[in-house]
């Protein structure tokens, strides 16, 4: 689901763009995915525009399973300053859960995994403020 | 009944969407069929009802089926509210 070293807590990132990179390389850092997947990330949000803003403050960028994912995982990133998406409602963007996306049964177990996750207001306030990364790796591995 | 929810490749947020729509139809115990599907896929797609964002709902605005926003993808209340302007729940329920 998420390994350690895909949680990075104080990335500097002065546009979306940056930020979506950050949340990509943590993929790639976890053998999640190749480096063109993170370009493929950066180039969903230039074609379709910050949709995967999913909720106030909280990202979900990813690209197509063939544009060089590897397994399903996520990556936890949590910016240093807010960063505006261009989202009507849920702007600044402060965390994001990069997804290396495969469309296996893995992916969706792993999407189902983070709606369990989100779904708890407790669960969800830890992840939008914590700073602390080892919190952050317990509480997504502590949810079935 | 079918519904869809729509974003941009149709297998992130999208299925967020989904699992959520389909958590609140089951609470309110109505019985429907919810798929995820990329934007321009569901352009030319047969549904009764599409769910998406702002963001994207441009898109689909030529469709013959109503389109509802939800924003916060998360939010079951506003999820329900979605629905019932659409008709598929009944206010206050």
């Amino acid at each position: 689901m998420i390994v350690r070293q895909a949680i990075s807590i104080d990335n500097p990132a002065s546009n979306a763009a940056e930020a979506i990179q950050a949340a990509g390389q943590a993929l790639c850092l976890a053998g999640a995915c190749h480096p063109e997947y993170v370009q493929a990330m950066v180039a969903s949000y230039q074609e379709f525009g910050p949709y995967f803003v999913i909720a106030p403050g909280l990202a979900m960028p990813h690209a197509r399973p063939e544009q060089g994912a590897i397994k399903a995982q996520f990556s936890l990133v949590r910016l240093r300053e807010p960063v505006v998406f261009g989202h009507a409602e849920n702007d600044p963007v402060q965390v994001l859960l990069g997804l290396s996306a495969t469309s296996s049964d893995r992916h969706i177990q792993l999407i189902q995994h983070i709606v369990t996750l989100l779904a708890d207001e407790e669960n969800l306030h830890t992840l939008m403020n914590s700073r602390d990364p080892e919190q952050l790796y317990q509480l997504i591995t502590r949810v079935k | 009944m079918k519904i869809l929810t729509v974003c941009g490749l149709g297998m992130g947020s999208s299925l967020i969407l989904k699992m959520n729509v389909e958590s609140v139809l089951k609470q309110q115990g109505i019985q429907a069929s919810v798929e995820h599907m990329d934007v321009s896929s569901a352009a030319s797609a047969n549904a009764d009802l599409v769910i998406t964002n702002a963001e994207l709902v441009d898109n689909l605005r030529h469709l013959s089926c109503p389109v509802v926003i939800v924003n916060n993808y998360i939010d079951s209340k506003e999820i329900a509210q979605a629905l019932e302007q659409a008709g598929i729940l009944t206010r206050g329920a």
